[in-house]
Parts: structure tokens; sequence; C-alpha cells
């Protein structure tokens, strides 16, 4: 009986915060990509030829966790297959929080292009699902 | 060339679909798959229980009872040993119930009297039936007495104890087996099995109901009375049982269905439904209460 009480009071508060912590991410996130709006990422590997630029390396990292009932309902799905639409938003926060912050290092350097854009994703051990995105590229900084 | 960065769509890298929605989806169909798994080893358990001969289903009994003693705990198996007048009665009833079910040896019943206010019987492996006093006391006459010792070592005679155990440990294989054992999907499966291994149970009541009936046709002529035991749960309950949800979550028929169904059995078989009914000995009521004050 307690174990059930006690797996019922996780799978609602992690439905409740999970919840709430996302409303909150995505709308900074969506704020910040307006913000940030005017620094061009790309993943082209070749910069405009018509100037020249010197280069540096920006990185652009995040850890996200699941919650208690996004782990649960992706195990339901474990069973039949599918789609983890639960684990979804999760990856699409990381991708777009870890990109925000390539952009802020670079408007940091003066940056308004970051070439050569790429992503990697690890997950993190332990009982509930973190990942840790990773965006990087090379930002192209005026001559001095 | 010109570079842009436009803003991202939303919902193309996101479902559209309320998490609560995904969860309640994923769950039910969860839940009705593994009923069914539960249901299938259950059934699967509960047949190749049934085929374990006797002899085995009293060495496992008296394992058991060794692992009791050996753990210093008081066996369940040795409860109810203590001579009286009530303990005797009910001994002399007992063979003659197991007479008139033309049980042979090895098999046999071990019975057990316990002077709780239980309202309760039950029967287990190796042919123990516990009769409580809770019950007992309600009894109206003799041939309600009858009717329960009947049923209880009808469990032992049809091999119900064999089958449940048989039936619970492929289940609890089962649960075992499942991926990530420990987890969601066996804590799942566990609340699934235990509906599923109450169904299974409703039909053995059914049958030992049946099975019942006879003994108290072969010892009394007639099978009048043999229904108000089910008549006393009924009472007991203080409850209407026609309720569909009931069935479902109960181990036993409802009592109306039961009665219904032995009055048919009796009319089908062509049993006599009015005969005189047998009092309990006078003194019983007072052997009861020594029993439980000793």
């Amino acid at each position: 009986m307690t174990d059930a009480i006690l797996f019922a009071v996780l799978l609602l508060s992690g439905f409740g915060f999970g919840q709430l912590n996302e409303r909150r991410h995505y709308r900074s996130i969506k704020e910040r990509e307006v913000q940030f709006q005017s620094i061009v990422t790309v993943a082209s590997r070749h910069p405009p030829a018509d100037e020249h630029y010197d280069q540096q390396l920006v990185v652009g990292s995040v850890v996200v966790a699941s919650d208690y009932f996004k782990s649960f309902v992706a195990s339901l799905v474990n069973i039949f297959g599918g789609r983890v639409r639960t684990f979804e938003p999760l990856l699409d926060r990381g991708r777009r929080e870890a990109l925000l912050r390539v952009k802020e290092q670079a408007k940091a350097l003066d940056s308004s292009m970051v070439f050569n854009v790429k992503y990697e994703t690890s997950r993190i051990g332990g009982a509930v699902t973190t990942i840790e995105v990773l965006a990087y590229g090379s930002a192209l900084l005026p001559k001095q | 060339m010109e570079y842009h960065n436009r803003l991202p769509k939303e919902g193309i890298n996101t479902p559209g679909r309320h998490p609560l929605l995904e969860f309640l989806r994923l769950g039910a169909a969860a839940v009705i798959a593994l009923i069914l798994f539960g249901l299938l080893l259950n059934a699967a358990g509960g047949r190749l229980g049934g085929l374990i001969p006797y002899r085995v289903e009293l060495w496992i009994a008296d394992r058991i009872d060794t692992a009791f003693v050996e753990s210093g705990v008081e066996s369940p198996f040795a409860s109810g040993s203590v001579d009286s007048e009530l303990t005797r009665y009910l001994g002399r009833l007992g063979h003659r119930v197991e007479r008139a079910l033309e049980m042979e040896a090895p098999m046999g019943i071990r019975m057990h009297y316990s002077g709780e206010d239980v309202f309760n019987a039950f029967a287990t492996v190796g042919g123990h039936v516990y009769l409580y006093k809770g019950l007992l006391s309600k009894l109206p006459h003799e041939n309600a007495l009858v009717m329960l010792m009947a049923h209880e070592f009808s469990h032992v005679q049809l091999r119900h104890t064999a089958r449940g155990v048989g039936g619970g440990l492929a289940v609890a294989v089962g649960a075992a087996l499942l991926p990530g054992g420990g987890g969601v999907e066996s804590r799942l499966y566990s609340m699934a099995s235990l509906v599923s291994t109450m169904n299974f149970s409703r039909g053995m009541e059914t049958e030992a109901d049946i099975n019942a009936l006879r003994a108290v046709q072969s010892i009394y002529g007639h099978v009048h009375g043999a229904d108000d035991l089910f008549q006393l749960f009924m009472m007991q309950r203080g409850v209407d049982d026609n309720g569909r949800l009931e069935a479902f979550f109960s181990t036993h028929p409802l009592d109306t269905k039961r009665i219904e169904s032995l009055r048919s059995e009796a009319r089908d078989r062509g049993w006599d439904l009015t005969g005189e009914l047998t009092p309990l000995p006078a003194e019983f009521s007072g052997w009861l209460d020594e029993s439980s004050s000793g």
C-alpha cells in the first residue's frame, strides 16, 4: 500500500512539476530566440568567401532531466514500441537551449555568424533519464 | 549568398498530443496486455498444478511445515489440535463428509478449528482445512455446516489447492521474467495477476459448490438447507450483491448466483429441496464459547 501511494505521489508530482518546468522553459526559449534572431547559425562548412574572418569555436551545452511521469510513460512505450512522445519535448528543449547558448557566446564575441553547427546528444546515467545536448560551431569574427 | 535565421515553426519536433492522453492510452493497453498474459500463465500453471500427484502436494505441505518449525515460528499446520467436544464432533462430521465425497487415501483432510471470531473457512495445500468460530457460530443447522465442510473438502478433492499453487507459481515466474523485473512492468503485472488469479478462483468455487451438494444429498437424502450457507454470507455482507463490479473483483461467485445454480443443479438431478433439517447439537454454542475462552 505504501508503495502504491509513493508511486502515485511520484507520478503526480512528476507530472505537475514537469509540465510547469516545460512551459517555463519553452517561454524562455521563445523569448531568447527572438532576442538572438540576428545571429545566424548554419550547418554549412563553407563561410562566405567575399570577406576574411577570424574563426573561433563556440560551444553551448545543456543538461536536461526527465521527470518521473515522462519516464513512466516512456517505460510503457517500451512494452509496445513506437514514438516516445513524452521525451520529444525534452530533446527539443535541449537542442534549442544548446543553440541559444552558442548564440549567446557568439554575441559575447561580437560575432553575427556561426558556421558548421553540429549537435551531439548523450545520456547521463541515473534512475531518471537525463540528457546532455552539446551544440558547437565556428563563430566568424570580424578581422581586427 | 544571404544567410537568414527564421524562427523555428512549433509542433514539428514535439507531439501535439497531451501527455495525460498518452499515459491513459498506454496504461490501459499495458494493463490489458498484462492481464491477458497473467490469465494465460495462471491457466497453464493451474492445469499443470492439477497434474501434480497428491503425494507431492503432501510433501510440499510438509516442507512448508518444516520451514515454519525451523524458523522458530509456530506452523499454521500444527494449530487447531486441541482435543475438545467440539473438535471431536467436527472430526466425526468431517469423516462422514469425506466418506460422502468418496475421498480415498492418500487424500485426507486435516481439519483445524480456531476460536477466533473470524467469519471465514478455507482449505489449503496438503488437505488442511480451517474452520473459524466466527462462521460456525452463525450456522443455522447441521446441513449448512456439512455444506460448508463439503465445500472446503471439495477444494482439496478437486485439486484446487494444487491448481492454485501451480497458477500462482507460474504467475510469479512470469513476473520475474518480465524485462526490467521489479520495475514498472512487474508492478503493473502483479496488480493484473491478482485480478486474473481471482477470476480463476471463482471457477473453482462454483465447481466446489456442486461437488459439495452431492455430499449433502448423500448424507441427508435431500439438499434442503445447503443454500442457507450462502443466504448467511449474503446477510453477513449486508449488501445487495448484484453489482457487476463486485462480481469482477470478488474471489467467489455472487451469493445469489450460487444459490440459483445450486437449486438448478438439485432440480436437474432430481434431488429433494424440501427434506427435514438436522439441528446442530444442543451443546454446540456452549462448545464454541468454551473454545474461545479456553
